[in-house]
């Protein structure tokens, strides 16, 4: 029964409460990064790390942070600790800096980390709360590497840089602009919810 | 009241320990981000002219503060800074840094020069043109274009300058890049032989 909670915090994030899909949360930097795969998936993994940090030190906090003051409490613990990794990247680790440096300040404002922040880690053991926060950043890397898989390919006739066609083929430069962005992400959404419907007639 | 006190008291210490913490890791990081910052910067000077060993600074401000240098404001074009390259001490070449407009201000661009005024390379350090269309600016069919030409440059060869192919669907990104060019030309011919 415990194992199976464990379990089930972890697989949580990357479908069944998946952040993009399903929670829609953090969807200005969806939209933004997603232009290329190697950016979706540079973007999914800084936050994947922000996330499971902070989720960790609010789980530990939470019985000291009085219940009304926890937004800003939870803000000055978030965005003091992407801070600490920005300065720390870009000291010791400057090529993984420059490779997603960019991202780091964004995270700040990506409502998952808050959104987590609020809704499990304040209320939850700092082990569950980790799990969390590794089950919600993968889903959020997997959803940025499927929009951007997309947007990449048709946009840009590349995966990773790779080209796919040849110098010949056209892209539809429209789907690497915002528009595209937009209809990648709807088309998703309404397929993963597709999906979950029809597993959850199944399941009765 | 004791509330409110409580509530006060809790935020201020975790603000307290945030800055903290804050402070001993810009304590700590603040030397080898520099030095990482200047490592690269020199790199990037090298790479554009790459026989020159050592770099110096060419200061930029006092010359457009003593009318050696006025920038173009119509074509919106900035330099930032200079450096004029030695080669075992001897005076070789000089990188210029200019910031140009394209379709979106904001254009960083590095520009070698060879001593006889000759285009070694290329850099496009920023930008924020559209991706797929002006971004592919910073791409080496577009930059390796410029290698090894003599200034000035334009998009349709006239009057005898070198001629550059503009981006496809992207006219005022490769103008704007051009505009850079010649413009860091311009600064080299106006500063190199009297530094």
């Amino acid at each position: 029964m415990e194992k199976n909670k464990t379990l089930q915090t972890l697989t949580n994030g990357i479908w069944r409460e998946n952040p993009i899909f399903k929670l829609v949360l953090g969807t200005c930097p969806t939209i933004a990064v997603t232009t290329s795969v190697e950016n979706g998936i540079g973007m999914g993994l800084a936050a994947t790390f922000v996330l499971v940090a902070s989720n960790v030190v609010i789980a530990l906090l939470r019985n000291f942070i009085p219940d009304k003051v926890r937004i800003p409490a939870f803000i000055v613990v978030i965005a003091t600790f992407v801070t600490i990794v920005q300065l720390l990247m870009e000291a010791f680790v400057p090529a993984l800096y420059s490779a997603l440096g960019l991202f780091i300040p964004l995270i700040v404002v990506n409502c998952i980390i808050l959104g987590r922040a609020e809704s499990f880690a304040s209320k939850n053991p700092v082990l569950l709360s980790m799990l969390d926060g590794i089950g919600m950043g993968l889903g959020f890397t997997l959803s940025l590497l499927m929009i951007s898989t997309v947007r990449e390919i048709l946009g840009n006739g590349t995966f990773l840089g790779i080209s796919l066609f040849g110098a010949n083929f056209q892209p539809a430069i429209m789907m690497i602009l915002a528009p595209g962005g937009f209809l990648t992400f709807g088309i998703l959404m309404a397929l993963t919810k597709k999906i979950s419907q029809k597993s959850a007639k199944a399941g009765k | 009241m004791k509330d409110i006190v409580n509530l006060t008291l809790k935020l201020f210490i975790i603000c307290a320990l945030a800055a903290a913490a804050l402070g001993l890791t810009y304590y700590v990081t603040k030397d080898p981000i520099a030095e990482g910052a200047k490592a690269r910067a020199e790199e990037a000077r090298k790479a554009v002219l790459s026989e020159a060993d050592s770099f110096e600074a060419v200061d930029v401000d006092a010359l457009k503060t003593d009318g050696t240098w006025t920038d173009e404001t119509d074509l919106s074009v900035t330099v930032d800074e200079a450096y004029v390259a030695y080669t075992s001490d001897a005076k070789n070449g000089m990188t210029v840094q200019v910031t140009t407009k394209g379709y979106n201000p904001g254009i960083v661009l590095t520009v070698g020069f060879k001593a006889d005024g000759t285009v070694e390379a290329i850099n496009i350090g920023s930008m924020s043109e559209t991706p797929g269309l002006g971004a592919n600016a910073t791409k080496p069919e577009f930059t390796g274009q410029f290698a090894d030409q003599m200034p000035l440059f334009s998009l349709n060869g006239a009057d005898g300058t070198s001629k550059i192919d503009a981006l496809t669907s992207a006219t005022f990104t490769s103008k704007g890049v051009v505009n850079g060019v010649n413009v860091a030309y311009d600064f080299f011919e106006a500063v190199y032989d009297k530094e």
